[in-house]
């Protein structure tokens, strides 16, 4: 061994040290696309200084050719190594199509086969000779031709390389400054020192571009290990930050924003549509919009607040998470406020509170009904009963005429009874304190007791009254006296809207159900020639308290609740009733209930 | 002459009730609370009484408990009668002892048809 040498070769022995160190941590970290690329580098490097050191360690001329010819496989990969890991860095992988390899590795395919038979051609150098001086025992060959190609293509590849990466420093955020000094400093150092020794400037006599790898491994360990370089890769951090929802502002010590996402910086420009900038400025001015919130949590390190952004299409509201960000002394660095637009979930609880304000509301407003129907059937009751106590004394006294006034009397304080009691009764329906009394029971003998409470009414109109009800209805499980209520009411209706025509009342079971469950039902079909409603009316028939039209108040009787608690007690019992009418030609009314009540839809 | 007890708060309806049906011959007397009822029906009793079931003191449900529990009153036909149109009262007035039910407002004829039968059923004539 060349005892000049030593020196040299101890300065490369530990920097392909350190060079495998780094390609060991790569490796770990391989799981990463662009570790892999990195440890690749690495390699190169390492062996450009392994096969340096042993180089310089051989004693003959012959062997020391040789192992140039074998460190400059490490020597030519390094560039190319380079450029795909600034690529894959920066997250530009799509350029990476097997095409563009085979492209980047022609130059470096030619090159490493000119290497190895250079000596047939000298393309790269000319023959070796020994340049022994007291400084270095070492072989040296003129570089030629090829060897230029080479070193222009290499250096165009590691200024591709680092010129992508300075423009993603620069050109994004600065979360990652402390990764990109550490790749500058590693790439910048290894471009002076190979410069200066191709040029000949160097004060030593060995080439000190594997030397300055040194420095490059460990700009590089101190990113891999204390900026955890390819922990998570500002690519796909970028990308993540991108692409949320949430707006992400990021402030340094001094208040300023240093760093914001797409989704803050369009919320910023909901409240400052004319602001130039936001990077750089500071958060006061930024925020503008809300001073009060800025000069509460100006100092504050960590907050939770919401904010409402005035808006033509409603307002929208944001919530904002205020955090620290720190490093890893604990010291902070700046802060980090997250907004997420809460407009949606917002608007939602809103009109469900209205929701259930309103059906509060109506419940109370059903309750007061039912107690106020209570209320007013008491006086009612003695009014009723003293006229009639009247009527009787006129009778005994033979006033007949003061005994038919009282009769009016009675009359009409019957029908005001009538009245409270169904107001009564839909206000509990409404309310939902109606549960049903649910029994088997017959309804071809149920729907004939209902026709023949409702036959005079009918025919006292100069109608005629069919009743239709098919064989083998089978049996019912529901609340019959509910049924029969509904039943007599659809009945009454048509006698009452029906003159000189025909009412028919059809029963027949009906496999299926109102919904797409298969529900055995009965199905009751009331339908007559009568004077019908108009679309419209059919729409407002089961709202309480409209008849088909205003003006029949006055011929017929009712107050249009015989419908409107039909619908309910239908639907309370599990079923649905249906209005087809045309206005002169007649009406049918079908109600389809269940042959057997489900509890769930009883007790609903 | 069948004397009929009218257990009733409302004086009005106490009243009228009791108008009409001495007019129609029978004998009535008056409780205006569930209390006065029990101790008049034990005191004098009566053929038949009406009893309203929301009374102060002592509720008509527990008025005819005591009644139907009394061997002296146990026999006296009771017609509960509430302003409470809801089946259910209808149910606890006859699981309570009561012979027979029937709402406000009154319809002297339907309520007639009821204190008759109970009654004959029990032997006597107004």
């Amino acid at each position: 061994m060349p005892a000049q040498n030593t020196p040299y070769i101890i300065a490369l022995l530990i920097t392909s040290a350190i060079c495998a160190a780094v390609v060991v941590g790569a490796w770990q970290r391989r799981s990463s696309m662009a570790a892999l690329a990195f440890s690749g580098v690495m390699e190169s490097v390492f062996i450009w200084s392994l096969g340096y050191a042993l180089q310089l360690a051989t004693a003959s001329v012959r062997g020391q050719v040789l192992w140039t010819y074998a460190y400059f496989i490490g020597v030519v990969l390094v560039a190319p190594l380079w450029f795909v890991f600034a690529v894959q860095y920066t997250g530009y992988t799509r350029w990476l199509t097997r095409q563009n390899y085979i492209l980047l590795s022609i130059v470096p395919s030619i090159t490493l086969a000119l290497i190895f038979t250079n000596e047939r051609h000298h393309l790269m150098w000319q023959p070796f000779a020994l340049a022994d001086t007291a400084q270095l025992f070492s072989v040296e060959g003129e570089r030629v031709g090829w060897f230029w190609v080479h070193t222009a293509y290499s250096y165009a590849l590691l200024l591709a390389g680092t010129g992508l990466l300075l423009w993603a420093a620069f050109g994004r955020n600065q979360f990652f400054r402390g990764q990109m000094a550490a790749l500058l400093v590693a790439v910048g150092a290894p471009f002076l020192a190979n410069a200066v020794y191709l040029l000949g400037w160097s004060p030593w006599p060995i080439d000190l571009t594997p030397f300055a790898f040194t420095i490059t491994g460990l700009a590089l360990l101190w990113g891999l290990f204390r900026v955890q370089l390819f922990d998570v890769l500002p690519a796909a951090r970028d990308a993540v930050l991108e692409s949320m929802t949430d707006g992400v502002i990021v402030l340094d010590v001094r208040n300023r924003v240093i760093d914001i996402n797409r989704a803050g910086e369009q919320f910023i420009r909901l409240t400052h549509p004319r602001l130039e900038k936001i990077i750089g400025e500071d958060v006061r001015t930024v925020l503008a919009a809300w001073p009060d919130l800025v000069e509460k949590y100006l100092k504050v390190s960590a907050g939770q607040f919401s904010v409402e952004i005035p808006s033509p299409r409603g307002n929208m509201f944001l919530e904002m998470r205020l955090s620290s960000l720190k490093d890893r002394q604990g010291r902070i660095t700046g802060r980090v406020l997250v907004s997420s637009d809460v407009t949606a979930s917002r608007r939602a609880e809103r009109m469900q509170q209205a929701k259930e304000a309103a059906e509060a509301s109506s419940q109370a407003k059903s309750a007061f009904l039912a107690n106020m129907s209570h209320e007013l059937r008491t006086p009612l009751n003695h009014i009723l009963g003293f006229s009639e106590l009247l009527r009787e004394d006129a009778l005994a006294d033979g006033n007949a005429a003061q005994a038919a006034d009282l009769e009016k009397i009675t009359d009409a304080g019957k029908r005001l009874l009538n009245l409270i009691s169904s107001v009564l009764e839909i206000s509990r329906l409404d309310a939902g304190m109606v549960q049903l009394q649910v029994e088997r029971f017959d309804p071809a003998m149920l729907a004939r007791e209902a026709a023949e409470a409702a036959r005079p009414g009918i025919e006292g109109n100069g109608n005629t009254f069919e009743v239709a009800i098919s064989s083998g209805i089978g049996e019912m499980v529901s609340d019959s006296a509910r049924l029969r209520q509904c039943l007599f009411n659809v009945l009454e209706n048509a006698g009452k809207f029906t003159r000189a025509g025909a009412v028919t009342l059809q029963v027949e079971r009906a496999p299926g159900g109102p919904q797409a469950e298969p529900v055995e039902a009965l199905l009751f079909t009331v339908s007559d020639t009568g004077k019908g409603m108009t679309p419209a009316q059919v729409e407002r028939l089961f709202t309480p308290f409209e008849l088909g039209d205003a003006s029949y108040t006055r011929s017929e009787e009712g107050a249009g609740l015989g419908l409107a608690t039909t619908e309910r007690l239908c639907r309370l019992l599990g079923g649905e009733i249906r209005v087809e009418s045309e206005a002169g030609r007649g009406t049918t009314v079908s109600m389809r209930l269940p042959a057997v009540v489900k509890l769930a839809e009883a007790a609903a | 002459m069948a004397t009929i007890l009218i257990v009733e708060d409302n004086e009005m309806n106490r009243d009228m009730l009791s108008r009409r049906l001495e007019r129609k011959g029978y004998a009535v007397r008056l409780a205006g609370d569930g209390a006065q009822g029990v101790e008049l029906a034990t005191s004098h009793p009566p053929d038949l009484i009406l009893l309203d079931m929301s009374l102060p003191v002592m509720d008509g449900w527990e008025a005819a408990r005591k009644l139907k529990s009394n061997p002296e009153t146990a026999r006296i036909p009771i017609i509960a009668l509430t302003a409470h149109v809801f089946s259910q009262d209808r149910e606890r007035a006859l699981e309570a002892g009561c012979d027979d039910y029937d709402t406000k407002p009154i319809e002297l004829p339907r309520l007639l048809e009821k204190i008759e039968a109970l009654i004959s059923g029990a032997g006597l004539r107004p």
